[in-house]
C-alpha cells in the first residue's frame, strides 16, 4: 500500500495545484453584490457595478491607479452632502477647544444620521457620549472631493479627540488641533508629518499616545501598510495602558484586510482575547480569525506530515538509480530490487472489472487516496478551554501553541458567525475544514452539506458559486476516503466547467471511476485532461492512472507505452526541477527565474510545465501579490512630496519598506524552492512508481505467454468492447471522431476492450450501466 | 496522517480567500492585480468558453479548397409556371467561414395556368419568365454543427448565407439580379456534401408583355438541392 | 451517408492522448472512409482485438442534454406567414402549449388566427390578362388543432466558433378544425409540420416551424358548387417558454 503515497504525493499536489488556485475575484464580485443589496447608499451600488464591471479589465484599470498612486475613494457615505459643511468647519481650529471632557472617551459615530452633529459636539468640545469599546466606523464625514484623494472604506476620517490635556499650552494645542483637522480633510501626508513631529518633541509629551495612533492611521490611508502595521505595533507593545490601546488591536483587523497576506496581522490579532468589535464587522472578524487559526492548526500538523513524506520520498530515491532500474526492467529482468523504493506486491487496488482480481465490491484492497479510517482520537480535544474571562478590552496573550489549540479556537469563533451573515458559508466551510481536521469527518460532511445547502443557487440563502464548489470538492474527496466512489465521482461531477478545479474534479474524479471499475469514464476523464487545450496542465499522475488501467485491462502493450511516453517526458521535467532545486542557489533567484519564465511565454513544453506548475501554487502566488504590494508602497513613496521623503517620517518609511521587501523577497523564493523540493520528490516517486508498473507489464506480460504455452484458454484473454450508442432520456451521444467541441469535453467515455471474468456481462464487468 | 496532506489541498481557498475581505474595499491593493498577473496557467479565471472555441479540430475543413456544386431546383411561388432548374457553380473557400463563387442555371418552364373565376376561363397566356441566370456571390458559413439521427448517425453541416448579383435572362428580355440565398452542406464524407438552399432572386419583370400592368420587380423563390464535391486538401485547423 | 467512425476513432494526424495506443497501431485509418469496415467484418470480434488491443475501443461524449423537456410544458407564442399562395400573402399569430410526457414526446393544441390577406401582385396580372379573378374560396380566418409532436433528431452548432447552440427537430401532425367565421362554419382540418427547436436557455428556445394545414372546403363559386381540398403551408417562427422554468436532471 505504500505506492500509494506516491499517488497521493502526486494527486494532492496537482488538486492542491488547481484547488488552491481558488480565485478570489469571484468572491469579491460576489461580495460586491452582496454589497450592493445590503446597502442603501447609490454610490455604493454604483460602486458595486462599476467594480463588477471592471471585473475582466481589472488588471488593467488597477495599474492605471497605481500608476497615479491613487487609493481609491471609499464608498461615499449616504451622508455626503451633510458631511461637507463639516469638513468646512474642521479646516479652522474651534475657537474654544474642549471644554473637558471625559478622559478616553470615545465618540461613537455610527449612527450615521446624526453624525454631523457628533461631530459638531467634538468639534466643539462637546459632550461626547460614551462608547464602551464602540469602534468609529460611523459613517463620518468622508467629504470624497472627487474622489480622488482617498480615505479608506470604515475610517471615515473621525476625529476622536480628547482636548482635555492640551488645554494648558495653547500653542502646542492649536498646533494638534490643526494636525488633526488635517487629517479630517485628508491631507494625510501633512497630517502624518506632524504627527511624527510631535513624537520627537517633548514639548508634546502628553498628546504623544494620541500622535502616535494618529500617525499610523495615517501611514494607512497614505498606503504605507508595512509602516503603518510597525506603528500599531508599537502601540499595542506599550499595553493597555495606552490610550489607543484597543482601537489599535481594531485596526490590525482592518490593516488585514487590505494586505497581500494578512496571515502575518492576523497572527497579531489571535493573540487577543475579548475583542469587541462593532456589530457590522463582528461576523467577518470571528470568520478571519477562525480562518487564521484553522491556517495555523493545518501548519502545525501539514507542514510536519509534509516534512515527514517529503522526508520519506528522500529516503526512498536516495540511492535509487534510475537508469539502472529502467534497464533492469527493460531487459524483463523481474529480478530487480524495488525494495528501495518500498511496498511489495503490486496492487493499485483497481475496480472490480479485473479479472484476477474478483473481489467483492464492497472490499477494497488498497486506497490510492487513503484517508485510512478517521483519526478519531488522534487529537483529544476534551473539554474546551474556559475563556478568558477579562472584564473589558482586549488582552493580549500567546497565539495557540498546537493544532489542538488552534482547532479548538477556531471552531470557537465559527460557531459565533451568525447565520444571517454573510461569513455564514463560508464559516460553515471553515467549520467543515476545522472538523476534519479533528478527526471529526461526520461533522466536516454536515457542515459542508450546510454549505452546499445555504448556497443552493435555488432557494439557497447566498450565491457564491466557487465556495460551494469547493464544498462539493471536499465532499467528494471525503467519500473517496471513505471509499464510497459513486458518491466522490457525483460530487465531483458538481463541480462547473468553468471552474479552475473542474480539472482536478476530473483527474480525481478519474481515480474514482478507476476504483470503482468503470475504466470506460475513467479513461474518458483522461482524454478530456490530456486534450490539447490542457496540455500544459500539470498533471503527471494522469498519465500513470492511464497506464494501470490498460495494465489492469490486460493491454499490457499499450500500459508499457505510456508508462514509457511519461518516464521520457517527465525525467525532462525532474531533471529541470532538479537543476534548479538543487543548484544551490537562493530562492530568491529560483522565483525570479520562474517569474522570468513567465514573462517570456515560452512555448517550451518543459518550461511551461514549470511554470504552471510554480503559478499554480497558492503559496507562491500569495508570496508574489506580497511582494508586488510592498513594491507599490515603494513606487507610492517615491510619489510623495519631496519634503515627505527627506522627512525623518520618509526615512523611517523607506526603511520600513526596505525591511519588508526583503523579508517577502526572501520569504517568496522561500516558499518557491520548497515547493519545487517538493515536486521533485513527488514527481521521482511518481517516476519510480512508473518504473514499477512497468516491470508488472512485463511479468504479466511473461506469464500470459507462459500461460499459452501452457494451454491456458482464459488468463488475460481480452473481451471485446462492445459498442453502445443508446444513452438514457438525459444524455446525448455523440462519437468522438477526433473533433472537439468544448461542450462534450469532461464527458467523454470509452468502449473498452478488456480482460473480463469469464461469464461475466460487459455492463456488470464495468459498464457504465446503460 | 494521510489526512493531513490531503487536508493541504482543502486549504487553497484560505490562501486566496483573503481578498474577500477586501471586495468591499474599492482599492483592490496590489494583490488583486498580481493575482491576475500570476494568473494560474493561463486560463485564470475565465470560463472554459472564453478559453477554447466551440469546435477544434473540424472533421469537416474546407480552407483553401474548391467546391463545385451541380443542383436541380424548383421555384416555389412563380403564378404561372413550374419552373425547374439546372444549377451549376463552383466556389473557392479563403476560409473556414467565407467563400466566393460563381454560379449559373437554366430554366426549364411549363406554363400553368391560374385557377379563376369570374368569367375569362382559364386560357393558357404567354406570361414571362426567367430562362437562365448567372451571378457572382459572396457566401459565408457563421455556423458549423452536427446533428444525431435516431442517436445513430451523426451528420456534420454546416449553415450559409450567400449574397450575389448577376444577371437574369428573361423570356423577353434580361433583368439585373439581385440574391440572396441561405442553405445547409450535410458533409457525407470529406469531399463530398449534400447542398441544400433556398434562394430568393430580385429582378424586374414585365410577367405579361402583351398587356400587363408592366415591368414589376419580381422575388422568385426556389429550392435547390445538389450535391457539393470539395477539390483540394482538407487543411488541418 | 456519413460511415459510422473506422474503428480507431481517432484521425491519424491528430492522435488523442487518451487514444494514444490506438492510434499507433490501428489508427493509420481515416476515420472518414469506410475502408476498414468491410475488411474488418470478416474476423470476429475477439480476432480483431487479439490483433490489436485497440481495434474496438470506441470514444463517445455523452454530455448531459443542455434543456430537458420531459414534464414540462412548453408555451410558444408564433408568428407566420404562408409561403405556398401565389396570390396572396396570408399572416397568422398564433401559438401552441405543449406537453412533455417524455423528453421525446409531446402532445399540444395549437391555435393560428390569420389576421391579414395580402394581395400580390399576380392577382393585378391575372386581372389584367385575363379580365378575371383568381378564384377566391373563404380565406380561414382561424386554425384550431391537436397535435403530437415527436423529437427524433437531436444537434447543435457553433456559431462564430464562440457560441454552440443546442438544437432538435421535430415532427408534428394533428387534427382540428379551420373556420371563416363569416359562415359559422367550421371545417375539420389535418396538419402535419417539421421544425426545429434552438435552445437559448433552460427555459427558453427559438422555434422555426413549416406546418401544412389541410382542410376540406366547398363554396358556391359563380353558382357552381365548387369544393376542393386547401392546404396553407405556414412558416413560423416563435419564441418558447417552458414550464416549470428549471429542470432537475436525476442521473
Amino acid at each position: 500500500m505504500s505506492q500509494r503515497n506516491y499517488f497521493l504525493t502526486g494527486a494532492v499536489v496537482a488538486m492542491a495545484a488547481g484547488f488552491m488556485a481558488h480565485d478570489a475575484r469571484a468572491e469579491r464580485t460576489g461580495t460586491a453584490t452582496t454589497l450592493s443589496a445590503e446597502t442603501d447608499s447609490p454610490t455604493l451600488v454604483a460602486q458595486a457595478k462599476t467594480k463588477k464591471a471592471k471585473g475582466t479589465k481589472a488588471g488593467k484599470s488597477k495599474k492605471g491607479k497605481a500608476a497615479t498612486g491613487q487609493t481609491t475613494p471609499p464608498p461615499a457615505p449616504a451622508s455626503k452632502p451633510a458631511a461637507a459643511p463639516a469638513a468646512a468647519t474642521a479646516k479652522t481650529p474651534p475657537a474654544q477647544p474642549a471644554a473637558p471632557a471625559a478622559p478616553s472617551q470615545v465618540l461613537d459615530l455610527s449612527d450615521t444620521k446624526n453624525d454631523e452633529a457628533a461631530r459638531q459636539e467634538v468639534l466643539s468640545g462637546g459632550a461626547a457620549k460614551p462608547a464602551a469599546g464602540g469602534f468609529d466606523f460611523g459613517g463620518g464625514a468622508t467629504d470624497n472631493k472627487g474622489g480622488s484623494k482617498a480615505g479608506s472604506d470604515f475610517d471615515f476620517g473621525e476625529v476622536e479627540l480628547d482636548m482635555g490635556k492640551l488645554q494648558t499650552a495653547s500653542v502646542e494645542n492649536q498646533r494638534f488641533e490643526k494636525a488633526l483637522s488635517m487629517m479630517s480633510d485628508e491631507k494625510f501626508e501633512a497630517a502624518a508629518l506632524e504627527f511624527r513631529y510631535f513624537l520627537d518633541d517633548p514639548k508634546f509629551a502628553e498628546v504623544h499616545p494620541e500622535a502616535q495612533y494618529q500617525l499610523a492611521k495615517s501611514l494607512y490611508k497614505l498606503g504605507f501598510l508595512e509602516s503603518s502595521l510597525d506603528r500599531f505595533k508599537q502601540i499595542l507593545d506599550a499595553g493597555p495602558s495606552h490610550r489607543r490601546y484597543k482601537k489599535s488591536v481594531e485596526w490590525l483587523f482592518f490593516i488585514s484586510r487590505k494586505m497581500a497576506d494578512e496571515t502575518p496581522v492576523l497572527a497579531e490579532l489571535a493573540k487577543f482575547r475579548n475583542v469587541n468589535f462593532p456589530k457590522a464587522y463582528r461576523n467577518e472578524y470571528r470568520y478571519l480569525l477562525s480562518k487564521y487559526l484553522f491556517i495555523q492548526a493545518n501548519r502545525f500538523e501539514v507542514a510536519r506530515v509534509q516534512e515527514e513524506e517529503l522526508q520519506r520520498n528522500k529516503k526512498r530515491v536516495q540511492g535509487f538509480d534510475f537508469g539502472a532500474a529502467q534497464n533492469a526492467v527493460e531487459s524483463g529482468a523481474a529480478s530487480f530490487d524495488f525494495s528501495a523504493l518500498g511496498g511489495g506486491e503490486l496492487d493499485f487496488g483497481g475496480g472490480d472489472a479485473k479479472g484476477k482480481g474478483a473481489k467483492a465490491p464492497a472490499k477494497d484492497s488498497g486506497g490510492s487516496f487513503d484517508f485510512g479510517a478517521p483519526s478519531g482520537g488522534a487529537m483529544d480535544f476534551g473539554a474546551p478551554a474556559p475563556d478568558p474571562t477579562v472584564a473589558d478590552g482586549p488582552v493580549r496573550e500567546g497565539g495557540p501553541a498546537n493544532a489542538k489549540e488552534a482547532i479548538r479556537q477556531g471552531l470557537e469563533f465559527v460557531s459565533e458567525v451568525e447565520p444571517d451573515s454573510k461569513f455564514y458559508a463560508n464559516a460553515k466551510y471553515l467549520e467543515g475544514l476545522l472538523q476534519y481536521l479533528a478527526g471529526a469527518d461526520q461533522a466536516a460532511v454536515n457542515a459542508w452539506q450546510e454549505v452546499v445547502r445555504v448556497l443552493n443557487p435555488r432557494g439557497g440563502a447566498r450565491l457564491d458559486p466557487k465556495l460551494r464548489e469547493m464544498a462539493f470538492l471536499s465532499l467528494a474527496r471525503v467519500h473517496y476516503g471513505y471509499k464510497q466512489f459513486d458518491r466522490a465521482a457525483y460530487y465531483y461531477d458538481q463541480i462547473d466547467r468553468d471552474s479552475e478545479n473542474w480539472l482536478t474534479a476530473l483527474f480525481e474524479a478519474s481515480w474514482s471511476y478507476y476504483r470503482r471499475g468503470d475504466f470506460e469514464k475513467a479513461l474518458g476523464n483522461l482524454l478530456t485532461l490530456h486534450s490539447p487545450f490542457f496540455e500544459r496542465e500539470y498533471f503527471p499522475e494522469s498519465q500513470l492512472v492511464k497506464a494501470i488501467i490498460y495494465f489492469e485491462a490486460c493491454r499490457y502493450g499499450e500500459a508499457r507505452q505510456i508508462t514509457d511516453g511519461f518516464i521520457d517526458r517527465y525525467t525532462t521535467v525532474m531533471n529541470e526541477i532538479d537543476k534548479l532545486a538543487a543548484s544551490g542557489e537562493s530562492g530568491e533567484k529560483i522565483y525570479d527565474r520562474i517569474a522570468q519564465l513567465q514573462s517570456g511565454g515560452s512555448d517550451d513544453d518543459v518550461t511551461a510545465r514549470l511554470v504552471s506548475l510554480a503559478l499554480s501554487d497558492p503559496e507562491i502566488r500569495t508570496s508574489r501579490a506580497v511582494l508586488t504590494q510592498v513594491n507599490e508602497q515603494q513606487t507610492q513613496l517615491s510619489k510623495m512630496s519631496e519634503q515627505f521623503r527627506t522627512s525623518k517620517l520618509g526615512e523611517e518609511t523607506k526603511d520600513s519598506i526596505a525591511k519588508a521587501q526583503i523579508a517577502h523577497a526572501k520569504e517568496a523564493g522561500e516558499v518557491t524552492r520548497k515547493k519545487f523540493e517538493r515536486e521533485l520528490y513527488a514527481l521521482k516517486g511518481l517516476l519510480g512508481q512508473a518504473l514499477r508498473v512497468k516491470l508488472e507489464v512485463a511479468r504479466a506480460e511473461r506469464e500470459n505467454i507462459e500461460g499459452k504455452i501452457r494451454g491456458d484458454a482464459g488468463g488475460d484473454k481480452i473481451v471485446p468492447a462492445v459498442p453502445r450508442t443508446v444513452v438514457d432520456d438525459e444524455h446525448h451521444y455523440w462519437p468522438y471522431e477526433g473533433e472537439y467541441w468544448r461542450d462534450e469535453l469532461g464527458t467523454y467515455e470509452l468502449d473498452f476492450s478488456m480482460c473480463r471474468p469469464e461469464g461475466v456481462p460487459v455492463a456488470a464487468a464495468g459498464g457504465t450501466g446503460q | 496522517m494521510r489526512t493531513f496532506i490531503w487536508l493541504a489541498a482543502f486549504t487553497g481557498f484560505l490562501v486566496a480567500d483573503h481578498a474577500y475581505a477586501q471586495a468591499d474595499d474599492e482599492n483592490l491593493s496590489a494583490d488583486a492585480e498580481a493575482e491576475q498577473k500570476a494568473g494560474k496557467s493561463e486560463h485564470h479565471g475565465r470560463t472554459l468558453a472564453e478559453r477554447i472555441p466551440s469546435v477544434t479540430r473540424r472533421v469537416f475543413t474546407k480552407k483553401g479548397r474548391v467546391e463545385l456544386t451541380p443542383a436541380v431546383g424548383l421555384s416555389l411561388d412563380d403564378p404561372f409556371h413550374n419552373d425547374y432548374i439546372f444549377q451549376g457553380g463552383v466556389a473557392y473557400h479563403i476560409n473556414e467561414s467565407f467563400a466566393v463563387g460563381v454560379q449559373g442555371e437554366y430554366w426549364v418552364s411549363s406554363s400553368s395556368a391560374p385557377d379563376v373565376s369570374g368569367g375569362g376561363g382559364g386560357g393558357t397566356l404567354d406570361f414571362n419568365h426567367p430562362i437562365f441566370a448567372g451571378r457572382l456571390e459572396v457566401i459565408w458559413s457563421p455556423i458549423y454543427g452536427k446533428v444525431n439521427l435516431f442517436a445513430e448517425e451523426v451528420f456534420h453541416f454546416d449553415t450559409f448565407i450567400s449574397v450575389g448579383a448577376g444577371y437574369i435572362g428573361l423570356d423577353t428580355d434580361g433583368s439585373v439580379a439581385g440574391t440572396i440565398a441561405i442553405g445547409q452542406h450535410y458533409f457525407l464524407n470529406d469531399w463530398l456534401a449534400l447542398r441544400v438552399d433556398l434562394r430568393d432572386q430580385i429582378f424586374s419583370m414585365d410577367v405579361n408583355p402583351a398587356g400587363g400592368p408592366g415591368k414589376h420587380v419580381q422575388n422568385l423563390l426556389t429550392f435547390n438541392l445538389g450535391l457539393a464535391f470539395y477539390a483540394g486538401d482538407a487543411s488541418p485547423e | 451517408m456519413k460511415p459510422a467512425p473506422a474503428p480507431a476513432p481517432t484521425p491519424a494526424a491528430t492522435p488523442a492522448p487518451a487514444a494514444a495506443p490506438a492510434t499507433d497501431t490501428a489508427a493509420t485509418t481515416s476515420t472518414t472512409t469506410t475502408t476498414t469496415a468491410p475488411a474488418a467484418a470478416e474476423q470476429t470480434p475477439a480476432a480483431k482485438v487479439e490483433e490489436n488491443p485497440a481495434a474496438l475501443d470506441r470514444i463517445k461524449a455523452v454530455p448531459k442534454k443542455p434543456l430537458l423537456k420531459v414534464h414540462r410544458f412548453e408555451l410558444t407564442p408564433m408568428a407566420s406567414l404562408s409561403l405556398n399562395d401565389a396570390y396572396y400573402q396570408h399572416y397568422a399569430v398564433g401559438g401552441t402549449a405543449i406537453y412533455y410526457p417524455h423528453d421525446a414526446f409531446g402532445i399540444g393544441i395549437g391555435v393560428d388566427y390569420l389576421y391579414q390577406h395580402t394581395k400580390r401582385n399576380a392577382v393585378d396580372e391575372v386581372r389584367a390578362s385575363l379580365t378575371s379573378v383568381p378564384a377566391v374560396f373563404e380565406a380561414p380566418k382561424m386554425f384550431a388543432h391537436l397535435d403530437v409532436y415527436w423529437v427524433p433528431l437531436y444537434g447543435k452548432f457553433s456559431l462564430f466558433n464562440t457560441a454552440i447552440i443546442p438544437f432538435d427537430v421535430y415532427a408534428t401532425a394533428g387534427g382540428g378544425a379551420a373556420t371563416a367565421f363569416s359562415n359559422g362554419r367550421w371545417m375539420p382540418a389535418v396538419n402535419a409540420g417539421i421544425g426545429t427547436r434552438l435552445g437559448i436557455a433552460d427555459w427558453m428556445a427559438l422555434r422555426f416551424e413549416i406546418r401544412d394545414h389541410f382542410f376540406l372546403d366547398t363554396q358556391q363559386v359563380d353558382t357552381v358548387e365548387r369544393s376542393d381540398v386547401q392546404n396553407y403551408v405556414m412558416a413560423q417562427i416563435g419564441l418558447s417558454f417552458f414550464i416549470p422554468p428549471t429542470f432537475e436532471y436525476s442521473f
